[in-house]
């Protein structure tokens, strides 16, 4: 991958990958910080491979929420820079996001799921942003996290049950 | 009623702003890094120390740093590489907690191949002995996940479950590091650590 390869690919995929890390940590300043390691970790990986098509630039993408997943759980096992589940910095994000919204009904809806995805136990989070929010086929995520393809659609069931759950408590019926 | 998985696509859907100087900066990065011989790569750190080690591995093994060393099958052919005698430029401390052993691993040569060309390291069950009063535990399936190597410094996990009050020893003769493509490489000596369970 040359410079100019590197520099179209942020340009494309950058805001998805740092999205996908601000799902992971909750908050933007933690999110850069993943980003940025995940990014300087991939260094020497990417400047070996090609990144001419658009498919070789979604793969690449790939990789690095691939590497951004291990960093951020490698860090969390550490310790180092554990986040509760559902931050200030993201609450603060979505009400703000409801007010300029004028609390439309779908929006709180939005909201609700938003709440859901993040109160999932970290490994049913994880396939799901990959799925639904970074776009990956399931047999990506799976490569990705080094688990068979199986464990990744239970573990997207698992998460979409208890999805449906929360949006139950919170007066959502139907889904 | 909208699509449920569509639904989920639709609230996770944001398009965070992006922080200009921060790609700026990663790219120049990028490009410092790239621009460098490739020297840094995994098996360039290998050769001349694999070299060094074939020439001598008998001077080497006296001394108090480790070697690299090539493994042969019964005809003579090079199947693996292994580093040795790397106790003195490994520091471990063990305490056990929440039902497993932690284990800090301090690289004190961590400016040197193998530690600067390895990303991850990690502990088998079959390269370890914990010693408690009852006598030998089976460490089958007591095998760490990949622990990342930051600031000369690793934790690994050991899953040992509940384990009786008393004092451990635990004896490592290997641990393995990793990085991402290329083969794992033993890295053994001889760590005896000791901790306790209350």
């Amino acid at each position: 991958m040359t410079v100019t390869q590197f520099e179209s690919l942020l340009i494309t995929h950058g805001s998805a990958i740092l999205g996908f890390c601000r799902h992971l940590t909750g908050n933007e300043v933690s999110a850069q910080d993943l980003y940025q390691d995940t990014l300087l970790k991939a260094f020497s990986k990417l400047a070996r491979i090609n990144c001419d098509t658009t498919e070789e630039m979604i793969s690449a993408k790939n990789y690095l929420i691939g590497i951004a997943v291990r960093l951020y759980q490698n860090q969390k096992r550490r310790k180092m820079n554990y986040e509760t589940s559902f931050t200030d910095d993201m609450e603060d994000m979505l009400y703000a996001e409801e007010n300029v919204i004028d609390e439309s009904e779908q929006k709180e809806l939005y909201i609700a799921v938003r709440q859901a995805v993040d109160a999932l136990p970290e490994k049913l989070r994880i396939v799901t942003v990959m799925l639904y929010y970074a776009d990956m086929e399931l047999s990506e995520i799976a490569h990705q996290l080094k688990i068979p393809t199986g464990t990744v659609k239970s573990r997207l069931s698992r998460a979409r049950t208890s999805i449906r759950e929360h949006l139950k408590e919170n007066g959502y019926e139907g889904f | 009623m909208k699509d449920f998985d569509e639904l989920i696509r639709e609230s996770l859907l944001d398009s965070p702003e992006m922080n200009e100087e921060l790609n700026c900066t990663m790219i120049r990065e990028f490009e410092k890094r790239t621009s460098k011989k490739k020297s840094r790569r995994w098996i360039g750190a290998l050769v001349i120390p694999a070299a060094l080690a074939m020439m001598g591995a008998g001077v080497y093994a006296a001394s108090e740093n480790g070697f690299f060393h090539d493994q042969k099958d019964i005809f003579g052919t090079v199947t693996g590489l292994t580093y040795e005698n790397a106790t003195a430029e490994i520091g471990v401390s063990a305490v056990y907690a929440e039902d497993a052993v932690n284990v800090t691993l301090d690289f004190l040569k961590a400016d040197v191949p193998p530690y600067t060309a390895i990303e991850t390291i990690r502990l088998y069950g079959k390269n370890m002995t914990l010693t408690g009063a009852s006598g030998e535990i089976d460490c089958n399936g007591f095998d760490t996940e990949p622990a990342e190597i930051s600031m000369g410094k690793a934790a690994l996990v050991i899953p040992t479950g509940q384990l009786p009050a008393g004092t451990y020893q635990l004896k490592v003769n290997a641990f393995t590091g990793e990085k991402k493509a290329d083969a794992p490489l033993d890295i053994l000596g001889n760590w005896n650590v000791e901790f306790t369970v209350k």
